[in-house]
C-alpha cells in the first residue's frame, strides 16, 4: 500500500497541469494577502490642499492615530470617545460638508472604531434604529458593557421573534463573549474577505486538480489495465483518495501558512487580539478575536475544502469522461454563491449547508454568517446556528463522499 | 490450469434500438481454455472485447459463469488478478510517464516485490527491444513502441492467462514475428488468449482457435479441423484483367495480384466450376475467415 501510495504521488506530482494549479494557488496566496492593503486610504489638508497618501503608509499613519487608544476598552475609554465626538459635533455641526478633515484625523478617527459600537448599542429596542451622538450620555457610555446583552435581546426579539430556541442560544452564546473588549488599530475589513475569497479559489484550484483524478483512466481506456491488476480496484480507490487528500491537505497548509503570515505582518500581528464585537458588531455571538476568526475560518474552508473533495471526486467516479466532470465541478464550486445571490430565502439557506462547498464563497460564506446577521436554520424541532452547520454538516459528508467514491469505482463496468 | 466459460452472456441496454432495447454482445458462450496459444477471431462488433473483458474480470457477466480451475473468478478476487495479464485494444497510458516510470507503476499495482520488479523490467525492455527508450516519455513514442509497452506491462508479473486484445496491430512485420515468438516460448503451461484481425499472427502461433459472430461461438478447433471445413472451396485462377470485373460479382474474391502480361492472378472461395481452369489450392485460416465473415 506505502509503495503503490508513493507512485500514485509521484504520478501525480509529475502531471503539469496539476503543478501549473498548485503554483497558481502559492502565487495568489501572496497577491490575495496583499490586495486588501492596497485599499488604505488616508486624506489630510496641508496647506489648503488634500493630500491622499495610499497603501501601507497610509494604514501605518492610521495606526499611529490611534494606538494611544489600543488595548482594554475600558467604559472610561469609550465615555472620553463620546465626549470627543460630541465637542466636535458642537463645533461643526456634523461630520459631513464642511468638518475639517485634519480635525477628524485627530479628534473623531482615533476614537471611531469605540464609539461606533457604543452608538450601535443605544439603537432603539422596537425599531433598532441607530441614536444620534448628540443623544446619548456619558451615563450610557459608561454603562456599555451592560447595555450589551440587552441590546442582544432587542434585536433577538426583532429579528426571531418566532423562534424561541434561537434566542436562547444566542442569550446562552453570548454570555460567554469575554468583557471588556480589546482593540489593536490596523485591522482591514477587506483583510478577512480576502481571505474567504481566497479559501474559494483554493478549494476551486483543488477541485479542478481532483476532479479527472478517476474519469481520466476511462477516458484513455487506462482504467481497463488497472482494473486487471492485483491492486487497481479498492486499493487502488484508496490510493488515490489518499494522494488527493494528501497534495490538498499540503497546499492548504502552505498556501494558508503564506497568506496568513503576509497578511498579518502586513496589518500588524497585534490586530489579532482585537475583539471580534469591537470590529462587527457589539453583539457578535461569538466568544472570539480576530485571531480565533481568522483560523476559524480557515477550519471552516479546510472542512469545506475536504468534503468538496470528496464530492468531487465522487463525482469523477462516475463520469464517463473529464469534460464532464470538470463542466460538473465548476457548476458545483458556483452553485452555492450563485444561488445565494439570486435565490435567498430559506430554502436557499438550507440547500447551502447541505452542499458541500456552502460556507465558500461571496455572502453565502462561513465568514459572513459568523460576522453579519444572526443565522439560524430549523432542523425538525431542533434549532441551530447556522456557522455551526457549516461546519458540522460538510464534516459528516467527508466520509459518505468517500464511501461513494470507492463503491462506484469499484462497481464501474461491471 | 484451466478457464471455463459456462453459458457466459452479456447484455447492454441499446436505447437506439426501437423494439428491443437490449443488445446482446456475448450470448450463451460455454469455453474450454487450456494452456497454450488460443485464437478469438471474429468481425468488428462480434462481441471479442466483450468476451475478453469478462475473462480478465473487468466486466461481470450478465448470465453464466467464468471459473478459473473450477472456481468462479468473482469469488477469487486479488487471487485471480494476480495470475491475468491484460493488453485492451486502446492501451491507454498516462501522458507524464517514461517506459520505465509506466512499467514501475504496474509492478507495484500488481504487487510485485520492488527488486524483483526492477529485474522484470530490465529483462523485458530487453525482450521488448525497449532498452533505448525507458527514459522516454511514453506518449512520444512511435504506435508500435507504444504497443510493446502495452505487452510489456501485461507480462510484467509472468501471468498464467494472458489476454491480448488486438496486440498485434500497429507493429511492423519485424516486430510481429518477434512478438509471435516471444508468445510461443512464453505460453508455455499458460493459456494465451489473442484476439486479432491479422489472421496469419493467429494461424502461426495459436494452438486452438475460437471464432465468434454476432456474440456466439460459431467453432472452435485447432487450424487444421476448422480450415478443413472448407477444404474444396479455396482456388486459384488466372484471368485477363477486363473480365475482372464479372468475376468480382460471381465468385467470393479473397485475394488478386497484376501480373506482369496483363493478365489478373485470383484467389477465391467458390466451386471449381465458376471460372474455367481454376486450380484448387490448400485452404488457411484467413479463407476460412473471409468464408465466415464474407462482409469482412
Amino acid at each position: 500500500m506505502k509503495r503503490l501510495y508513493i507512485e500514485e504521488l509521484k504520478r501525480v506530482m509529475r502531471t503539469k497541469s496539476i503543478l501549473l494549479f498548485l503554483a497558481a494557488a502559492l502565487v495568489l496566496s501572496v497577491f490575495m494577502a496583499y490586495v486588501p492593503v492596497t485599499y488604505e486610504r488616508f486624506t489630510y489638508e496641508e496647506n489648503g490642499r488634500e493630500i491622499t497618501i495610499k497603501g501601507r503608509e497610509a494604514l501605518a499613519i492610521k495606526k499611529e492615530l490611534q494606538s494611544p487608544n489600543a488595548g482594554e476598552i475600558t467604559p472610561e475609554k469609550i465615555a472620553a470617545g463620546l465626549k470627543s465626538y460630541q465637542h466636535n459635533l458642537e463645533i461643526y455641526g456634523d461630520f459631513y460638508g464642511d468638518f475639517p478633515i485634519n480635525v477628524h484625523n485627530s479628534e473623531i478617527f482615533p476614537w471611531s472604531a469605540i464609539v461606533r459600537r457604543l452608538q450601535e448599542i443605544m439603537a432603539d429596542s422596537e425599531n433598532g434604529l441607530a441614536p444620534d451622538y448628540t443623544e446619548i450620555t456619558e451615563e450610557n457610555a459608561l454603562h456599555f458593557y451592560e447595555r450589551c446583552p440587552a441590546h442582544l435581546d432587542d434585536l433577538m426579539n426583532m429579528e426571531q421573534k418566532d423562534n424561541p430556541a434561537a434566542r436562547e442560544i444566542a442569550a446562552e452564546m453570548y454570555s460567554k463573549v469575554k468583557m471588556p473588549f480589546y482593540y489593536y488599530p490596523g485591522y482591514n475589513s477587506n483583510m478577512a474577505e480576502y481571505e474567504g475569497m481566497y479559501l474559494f479559489l483554493l478549494m476551486f484550484l483543488c477541485t479542478m486538480v481532483t476532479s479527472p483524478v478517476f474519469c481520466c483512466e476511462y477516458q484513455t481506456g487506462a482504467d481497463d489495465i488497472l482494473r486487471s491488476t492485483k491492486h487497481g480496484r479498492k486499493k487502488l480507490a484508496f490510493v488515490k483518495i489518499l494522494c488527493t487528500m494528501t497534495i490538498s491537505l499540503i497546499t492548504f497548509a502552505l498556501c494558508m501558512a503564506i497568506f496568513t503570515f503576509v497578511s498579518n505582518s502586513l496589518f500588524g500581528w497585534e490586530c489579532r487580539r482585537t475583539s471580534l464585537q469591537i470590529i462587527y458588531s457589539a453583539v457578535s455571538l461569538l466568544n472570539v478575536d480576530l485571531g480565533g476568526l481568522q483560523n476559524l475560518v480557515m477550519w471552516a474552508g479546510l472542512v469545506s475544502l475536504l468534503s468538496s473533495i470528496s464530492f468531487v471526486l465522487f463525482l469523477s467516479s462516475a463520469c464517463k469522461n473529464t469534460t464532464l466532470s470538470t463542466g460538473l465541478t465548476i457548476a458545483f464550486c458556483m452553485a452555492p454563491s450563485a444561488l445565494y445571490m439570486m435565490a435567498g430565502g430559506d430554502f436557499t439557506s438550507y440547500l447551502r449547508v447541505l452542499l458541500p462547498s456552502g460556507g465558500l464563497g461571496g455572502t453565502n460564506s462561513f465568514f459572513y454568517a459568523v460576522t453579519s446577521y444572526f443565522e439560524f436554520l430549523k432542523i425538525g424541532p431542533a434549532t441551530f446556528w447556522t456557522p455551526w452547520l457549516l461546519l458540522a454538516v460538510p464534516a459528516l459528508e467527508i466520509p459518505v463522499f468517500l464511501w461513494l467514491t470507492v463503491r462506484t469505482y469499484c462497481r464501474r463496468s461491471m | 490450469m484451466e478457464i471455463t466459460l459456462e453459458h457466459v452472456s452479456k447484455y447492454f441496454k441499446d436505447k437506439a434500438r426501437k423494439g428491443s432495447p437490449v443488445k446482446k454482445a456475448v450470448d450463451d458462450v460455454n469455453l474450454h481454455l487450456t494452456p497454450g496459444v488460443w485464437g478469438l477471431l471474429g468481425a468488428n462488433g462480434s462481441g471479442k472485447t466483450t468476451l475478453m473483458r469478462m475473462v480478465c474480470g473487468i466486466m461481470k457477466p450478465t448470465a453464466g459463469r467464468i471459473c478459473y480451475d473450477g472456481v468462479d473468478i468473482s469469488q477469487l478476487g486479488d487471487f485471480y488478478r494476480e495470475v491475468i495479464g491484460y493488453l485492451p485494444q486502446e492501451f491507454g497510458f498516462y501522458p507524464e510517464f517514461t517506459v520505465q516510470q509506466y512499467l514501475e507503476y504496474i509492478a507495484a499495482l500488481k504487487g510485485i516485490p520492488d527488486t524483483q520488479a526492477k529485474h522484470k523490467i530490465d529483462e523485458l525492455l530487453t525482450r521488448l527491444s525497449l532498452e533505448d527508450v525507458r527514459k522516454k516519455k511514453i506518449i512520444k513514442l512511435s504506435g508500435g513502441m507504444k504497443r510493446r509497452v502495452g505487452i510489456g506491462q501485461a507480462l510484467l508479473n509472468d501471468p498464467e492467462l494472458l489476454v491480448l486484445d488486438e496486440p498485434t496491430s500497429g507493429l511492423d512485420p519485424g516486430e510481429r514475428v518477434r512478438f509471435r515468438n516471444l508468445l510461443s516460448e512464453f505460453a508455455q503451461d499458460r493459456i494465451v488468449l489473442i484476439s486479432t484481425h491479422i489472421v496469419p499472427d493467429v494461424e502461426y502461433i495459436a494452438a486452438r482457435n475460437a471464432i465468434m459472430k454476432n456474440g456466439t461461438i460459431l467453432q472452435t478447433g485447432t487450424t487444421q479441423e476448422l480450415v478443413s471445413q472448407i477444404h474444396g472451396k479455396v482456388f486459384q485462377a488466372i484471368i485477363p484483367s477486363q473480365e475482372l470485373g464479372m468475376w468480382e460479382s460471381e465468385v467470393q474474391i479473397i485475394n488478386l495480384r497484376n501480373e506482369e502480361d496483363g493478365s489478373v492472378c485470383l484467389r477465391y472461395l467458390g466451386r471449381p466450376s465458376d471460372i474455367p481452369n481454376a486450380a484448387p489450392q490448400p485452404p488457411c485460416l484467413e479463407d476460412l475467415y473471409l468464408y465466415l465473415f464474407p462482409k469482412s
